[in-house]
């Protein structure tokens, strides 16, 4: 078994009309013993970033302790919020540095930028990024999320909309992943609003 | 080393070689070996290519009313679900059940093979074949392919004339016999609530109810099993099916969304949603 | 990886896979010892390595009660085929409201254990106010964290604590340093068969006594089915009145007479 898979995860990112969602699994497992079914895979880095980190749960949460840290920073000099796109290279840069000793972390960055444009991207455990217009999946029932997310998606879907299509889509997914599941959380973030539901699911 | 291939053909015991009707159902039907220059090399890799995957939970429990078998429904691959709805008690005939867990091309296959032999000693004898001998025969084939590779963990469960039979039979040609065993990866799960709810005294409800219960937290705890948890009871009459319901009905998800059409988008979630938060930016 | 060509197959027995790995765990983890004094041996990430079913035979376990939390832990110290002792407690009451069961390898066990009770211990002198149960369990993951890209430490934990305003709380924290706030949790071959009890028979709010007799189904439970049981256990339990042990549940007589 990778060690990707020591845990288990799935993570989707979506994007609708001026907003996107964020959906995770909730299972927090050691191989394949569950251990606990409410362990958060997605990070609020500001109002209008969030970064969903599928992959080996300590690293993942290293990682976002010094995201938060690297952000705190940014924030001081800069007086403002990091921009999507920005955040994504400081991401890929931070990932890099452990180029030959890696996170064995795949995150998922989604984002409002300028305008209120939908910004998504996955990247890599060494800071590869792939940019997306419609959606990005990473963590163990990928394969699955890309199979659902190809089938479900259409553009520029509603707030309320986009919610039900990332949510089934997940819901789908993980229903075919012995390592991910046992409910799910989703974000979607509208310039004005920030919705997060908790999803349940099947609980085996 | 001559080969006997007979085992290519159709099993057909009545042409044995002398006719001898109990001679053919002793024997066991072999198969032609692959042409490998180390053969105990290809051996050991085949080994490995069956053992490696995981993921089952079964159990089985005698009481004062008969036996009770459950198993989970999940096949996985690695960690890709490829089936929530399979079979894993084997109906071998209308008094007796086997368990599947290990291979399940093994698994099925030589249950079929013990279901055959035990219709054949039926005919012959004109009484049916007890569970300990059924499952002698079981374990003597398997004994006789040790170190092969094949992957067999089973129970064998039944009721003959000496009432109620459990047995425990694996591929290491291992027979155990027993009033309680569990087997597979979630058997561990599954023991833990079954040792301590079991009584022997219980009611054909309860004890199904104990079996459900049993798969059922193994299977929240076990990535590998899941599904439907099916329990059959087999009593003097013979075996009863009692449930294959969905592990949905049973605690967290409401009996409405077991038939959730996952790919219908129109379809509105709100039933899964727990808990909404409006955090209105400022 | 997954065996595409095979359709379902399903070993019943976990048994087996896990003892072979815990094997190569032990060789693995030789060689990480040795790459500790020697760097230069070391060829793998310390945590590519850590890409292995590392179950102890240890058994540790604990719950989060109404106004108090307890964990249990297994006393034996075993090498090999070999029971040096059977009354090592392995849980350490880390200062007057925090409690940290400990499993993994004994040299990693005493020396990390101590070293979090002394820093956390030096925080409280530096600052005259103890670290609250949460920052206890953030600082130790971040010590774990550190060390496993460096010379890794084999310990897993289960970290109990009181405070005043939010009350008991417990935390898992593994050897990959993976913490998490739980209501009940095992470490070592005892989860398989304690996890699914404790599913069966916890309900928040419970009572010592309730919490103490679920304990004891565990126990019965991990005596009667695991192979490699441990004979004696120890509980200890940290409510509003500070951490203190509980009781023993011992079945055979230390040897070395310690």
């Amino acid at each position: 078994m990778s060690i990707f898979e020591y845990n288990g995860s799935a993570v989707v990112a979506m994007v609708g009309k001026n907003c996107f969602a964020l959906a995770s699994d909730r299972r927090l497992g050691v191989q394949l013993q569950t251990l606990a079914t409410d362990f958060q895979k997605i990070y609020k880095i500001h109002d209008k970033l969030y970064v969903g980190l599928s992959g080996l749960a300590t690293d993942a949460q290293t990682l976002y302790q010094r995201l938060v840290f690297r952000h705190k920073l940014y924030q001081l000099r800069e007086e403002r919020g990091i921009k999507p796109e920005t955040f994504a290279s400081l991401v890929s840069a931070l990932l890099y540095e452990k180029r030959f000793g890696p996170y064995f972390c795949q995150p998922v960055i989604a984002g409002l930028g300028e305008d209120d444009k939908p910004f998504i991207c996955t990247m890599d455990s060494i800071g590869a990024k792939e940019l997306a217009k419609d959606f990005v999946v990473a963590g163990t029932a990928s394969e699955s999320l890309y199979g659902a997310c190809e089938s479900m998606y259409k553009p520029d879907m509603e707030p309320e909309e986009l919610f039900e299509t990332v949510s089934q889509a997940l819901l789908a997914s993980v229903d075919r992943d012995c390592l991910s599941g046992w409910g799910g959380h989703v974000f979607i973030v509208t310039p004005s609003q920030v919705i997060e539901r908790t999803l349940k699911a099947r609980m085996d | 080393m001559k080969l006997d291939t007979s085992g290519l053909e159709t099993f057909a015991p009545f042409h044995g070689a002398n006719g001898d009707l109990c001679g053919e159902l002793s024997s066991v039907p072999s198969f032609s070996l692959p042409k490998a220059d180390n053969f105990d090399d290809f051996q050991k890799k085949a080994v490995q290519m069956v053992k490696p995957a995981k993921g089952t939970t079964t159990l089985a429990f005698i009481f004062k009313e008969g036996v009770i078998v459950a198993a989970d429904s999940r096949a996985s691959m690695g960690g890709y679900i490829s089936s929530q709805s399979v079979k894993k008690i084997i109906e071998i005939n209308p008094y007796m059940l086997g368990t599947m867990a290990g291979g399940a091309a093994d698994c099925q296959f030589w249950h079929r093979n013990l279901g055959i032999k035990c219709r054949l000693h039926e005919l012959a004898n004109k009484r049916r074949i007890s569970v300990t001998g059924a499952s002698k025969l079981l374990a003597n084939i398997l004994y006789s392919y040790r170190g092969m590779g094949l992957s067999v963990g089973t129970m064998i469960a039944g009721w003959d004339e000496t009432g109620p039979g459990l047995y425990y039979v694996d591929s290491e040609g291992g027979r155990l016999k027993g009033t309680r065993f569990s087997v597979g990866s979630g058997s561990p799960y599954a023991y833990g609530v079954l040792d301590n709810g079991y009584r022997y005294d219980m009611s054909v409800e309860e004890a199904a109810e104990l079996a459900r219960r049993s798969i059922y937290h193994a299977t929240f705890r076990d990535g590998a099993s899941g599904g439907v948890a099916s329990v059959y009871y087999v009593g003097p009459n013979g075996w009863k099916k009692l449930s294959g319901d969905d592990h949905l009905s049973k605690k967290d998800v409401s009996k409405k969304e077991k038939t959730r059409p996952v790919r219908c988008i129109g379809y509105k979630l709100l039933n899964h949603v727990l808990r909404t938060e409006f955090l209105v930016d400022g | 990886m997954y065996k595409k060509h095979e359709t379902l197959i399903m070993p019943f027995t976990i048994v087996e896979i896990q003892i072979r790995n815990e094997l190569f765990c032990k060789a693995t983890h030789k060689r990480q010892s040795n790459a500790r004094l020697f760097p230069s041996l070391r060829r793998t990430h310390p945590v590519a390595e850590a890409d292995l079913l590392k179950v102890s035979m240890e058994c540790v376990f604990g719950l989060v009660g109404n106004g108090f939390a307890l964990v249990v832990a297994d006393t034996s110290a075993v090498h090999s085929i070999l029971v040096h002792k059977s009354n090592e407690d392995k849980i350490m009451v880390l200062d007057s409201h925090k409690l940290i069961g400990a499993s993994g390898e004994s040299g990693d066990r005493v020396q990390f254990t101590e070293y979090i009770q002394k820093n956390v211990h030096l925080y409280q002198f530096r600052n005259g106010i103890p670290l609250t149960t949460a920052a206890a369990a953030n600082f130790t993951r971040g010590e774990l964290a550190t060390a496993l890209r460096k010379s890794p430490y084999f310990v897993n934990l289960l970290l109990a604590g009181y405070d005043k305003e939010i009350g008991p709380s417990l935390y898992y924290i593994d050897y990959i340093a993976t913490l998490h706030k739980i209501e009940k949790g095992a470490f070592g071959y005892g989860s398989y068969f304690s996890l699914a009890m404790m599913d069966r028979h916890y309900h928040p709010g419970m009572t010592v006594d309730e919490a103490i007799d679920l304990v004891d189904k565990c126990i019965m439970e991990i005596r009667s089915r695991l192979v490699v049981a441990p004979p004696n256990f120890v509980i200890k339990i940290v409510d509003k009145d500070g951490a203190r042990e509980y009781a023993w549940r011992e079945s055979v007589k230390d040897v070395s007479g310690a």
